[in-house]
């Protein structure tokens, strides 16, 4: 019964009761989108690392981003690959370029080499071509979301690197850079043509471990005998990367306290539409003080609307998520809505839910019975 | 004649109430006493301001008097709190309302199952009991109605099905007929004599209109927060009616 009377009050005004529900359910989108757009520049900043089939990563002391590089020394490559419990060392040749397109202009890239056969940084989401395609000289692959940007958008067209020919072999669909210099993948050798970089030198050694061998015993062994680099787990390299450009760069900071204002707003404004609902209905609230209800069973009518109000509001978020989602696609926007975030979004309206209930039953709880009567 | 003083239900002894604080403060009553016994009808008259509401919360145990006893089936309530008030307010007291009060949203069953589910009532009983009291109403045939549907009248009377749902030995009318046409307000008074005197419920209405005289064993007529005197209907009719005009409350 307490739920009956909880959703017929409020279905009784639909207008008010979907007001509510649009309120609540535009605080969670708010708070959805500012959360995938942190999520996803969390994915995008960190994109070539979590793709990449690296154990260990070795890289020049002092490095911030793994977009910010510089190079090692050129004996490492071979010191490391004789410590025990390394099976294979992959070098990788990363560093900006400029691309020059067919139709005249430039922009800035992020050159991605590495040896095409032992899988390192290899192009995902592929949508034309075949990642041996990038073995031929001259051979790169770029994100067709970057066409416009790069002049180019199809396997065959030819760009210009540093004064080298660039022909596309092989596109991909939703590989972002979280600067605005796209990334450019291609062979090692390429790489090194492009960035000028002499044949022996890299720019991160990805490590690969023998079977069986122990990753922090290894670990040790290649920061013992490196001392002039940092050894760093996959986890780390990745922490380096997001704390770089979430908490050293302006966009960052901007984004992140973005986000924490959203769930604020996002929070106040729901809690603020379910007490507002729940208050309106004061009369009866003292109708029933009056007929001898308990507090707790007008705690139960008030906890009963919030929840109906929360899961409408859900409900309607969950729609307005869809056409954000689908946004984000057709616009390559870094709005990552996972169902990570569906289910965070789902305890955060029920907290906001339990939050509304309470500051509701208090004041329902003061309700005067006596108003009920005529004065 | 009342049977109240040998065997009151509800009783209140020179009650006071002061409203407000300071320079502001207003004594709404003052030494107001009143008994009630089971099968009593009893009509409170007065004009406006003369604390005949305050009189009505008191006894019904929503307001706490400053001064006075208040008795509710032989249990003293003067140190009672809210929630033991609200306890005796479920047990024995029914209450209608002037302006009916439904619940706007629920039908005519289910604003009477309300009254059932605050005392934690099982769902099938309450609908059982509800339809039951709808129908010692006359109001059967609107049992899926909501409010809007129905007239002052029928709305007046699901709120009296609301009232006597949990079988209470006291209802509390407060201006039961003032929003209702005559023939409606005749219905709703019939209701409440019935009550009285089948139910023995004991029935105490505060009302303006006099079309309740005939219905009412008693008449306590209130002025400045006193009771001034308790009649029967005819006596108040006599003491109020100037020669040439009908009585008027």
């Amino acid at each position: 019964m307490i739920a009956t009377i909880a959703f017929k009050n409020l279905v009784h005004e639909p207008a008010r009761f979907l007001a509510t529900a649009a309120g609540i359910g535009l605080s969670l989108v708010l708070v959805t989108v500012q959360l995938g757009l942190l999520f996803g520049f969390d994915r995008t900043i960190s994109a070539i690392i979590d793709n990449a089939k690296a154990d260990l990563w070795i890289v020049p002391k002092g490095t911030a981003a793994f977009d910010d590089p510089s190079f090692l020394e050129t004996n490492q490559k071979y010191a490391a690959a004789v410590v025990p419990g390394v099976r294979r060392i992959k070098p990788l040749v990363v560093g900006f370029a400029e691309w020059r397109k067919p139709a005249g202009g430039s922009t800035s890239v992020i050159i991605i080499g590495s040896d095409p056969r032992h899988a390192t940084v290899d192009p995902w989401n592929v949508s034309s071509g075949q990642l041996h395609d990038l073995r031929a000289p001259d051979a790169v692959a770029i994100d067709v979301s970057y066409a416009p940007q790069l002049g180019v958008g199809k396997r065959g067209d030819i760009a210009n690197v540093e004064g080298l020919h660039a022909r596309v072999a092989l596109t991909t669909n939703g590989i972002r850079s979280f600067t605005t210099s796209p990334y450019v993948f291609t062979a090692l050798s390429q790489a090194r043509a492009f960035l000028n970089a002499d044949p022996s030198r890299s720019s991160y050694l990805a490590v690969e471990l023998a079977q069986g061998a122990d990753a922090q015993r290894v670990r040790e062994r290649l920061a013992g005998k490196l001392p002039t680099v940092e050894v760093l787990t996959p986890a780390e390299f990745r922490a380096r990367n997001v704390e770089r450009w979430l908490l050293d760069t302006g966009a960052g900071i901007a984004l992140l306290t973005g986000t924490a204002i959203a769930v604020l707003v996002g929070a106040v404004i729901m809690t603020q539409s379910l007490y507002t609902t729940v208050n309106d209905y004061r009369r009866e609230f003292a109708t029933f003080r009056a007929m001898g209800s308990s507090k707790g069973f007008l705690t139960s009518v008030v906890a009963c609307q919030a929840g109906i109000c929360t899961l409408a509001g859900f409900a309607l978020a969950l729609l307005g998520n869809l056409a954000v989602m689908a946004i984000s696609a057709a616009w390559s926007l870094p709005i990552e809505i996972s169902p990570t975030l569906i289910l965070t979004l789902c305890g955060l309206a029920a907290l906001m839910s339990v939050a509304a209930t309470f500051a509701a039953a208090a004041k329902v709880a003061r309700v005067d019975p006596a108003s009920v009567f005529a004065q | 004649m009342t049977n109240a003083a040998a065997n009151p239900v509800l009783q209140a002894e020179r009650i006071e109430m002061v409203l407000g604080e300071g320079a502001r403060s207003v004594n709404a009553l003052r030494g107001a006493s009143v008994s009630l016994a089971a099968g009593d009808l009893l009509l409170v008259m007065g004009p406006s301001g003369s604390g005949k509401s305050t009189l009505l919360s008191i006894l019904g145990c929503i307001l706490k008097p400053t001064r006075g006893e208040v008795r509710v089936a032989g249990q003293a309530t003067v140190n009672m709190d809210a929630e033991a008030l609200a306890e005796l307010r479920r047990r024995y007291i029914g209450f209608v309302f002037q302006s009916y009060n439904l619940f706007p949203g629920l039908t005519a069953r289910e604003n009477v199952e309300a009254s059932l589910a605050i005392r934690s009532c099982r769902a099938k009983d309450a609908r059982e009991a509800a339809e039951k009291a709808l129908h010692s109403v006359g109001l059967s045939h609107c049992l899926q109605s909501l409010p809007r549907q129905m007239s002052g009248g029928e709305q007046q009377r699901v709120a009296i099905a609301r009232a006597i749902v949990a079988n209470p030995k006291i209802i509390l009318a407060d201006e039961p007929t003032a929003a209702l046409d005559g023939e409606s307000g005749r219905g709703v008074l019939q209701q409440l004599r019935r009550l009285a005197k089948q139910e023995r419920c004991a029935v105490l209405m505060v009302s303006h209109d006099a079309r309740a005289l005939p219905f009412a064993d008693q008449v306590l007529s209130m002025a400045d927060g006193q009771i001034l005197n308790a009649q029967t209907p005819s006596e108040y009719l006599l003491s109020n009616t100037v020669p040439g005009e009908h009585a008027h409350a």
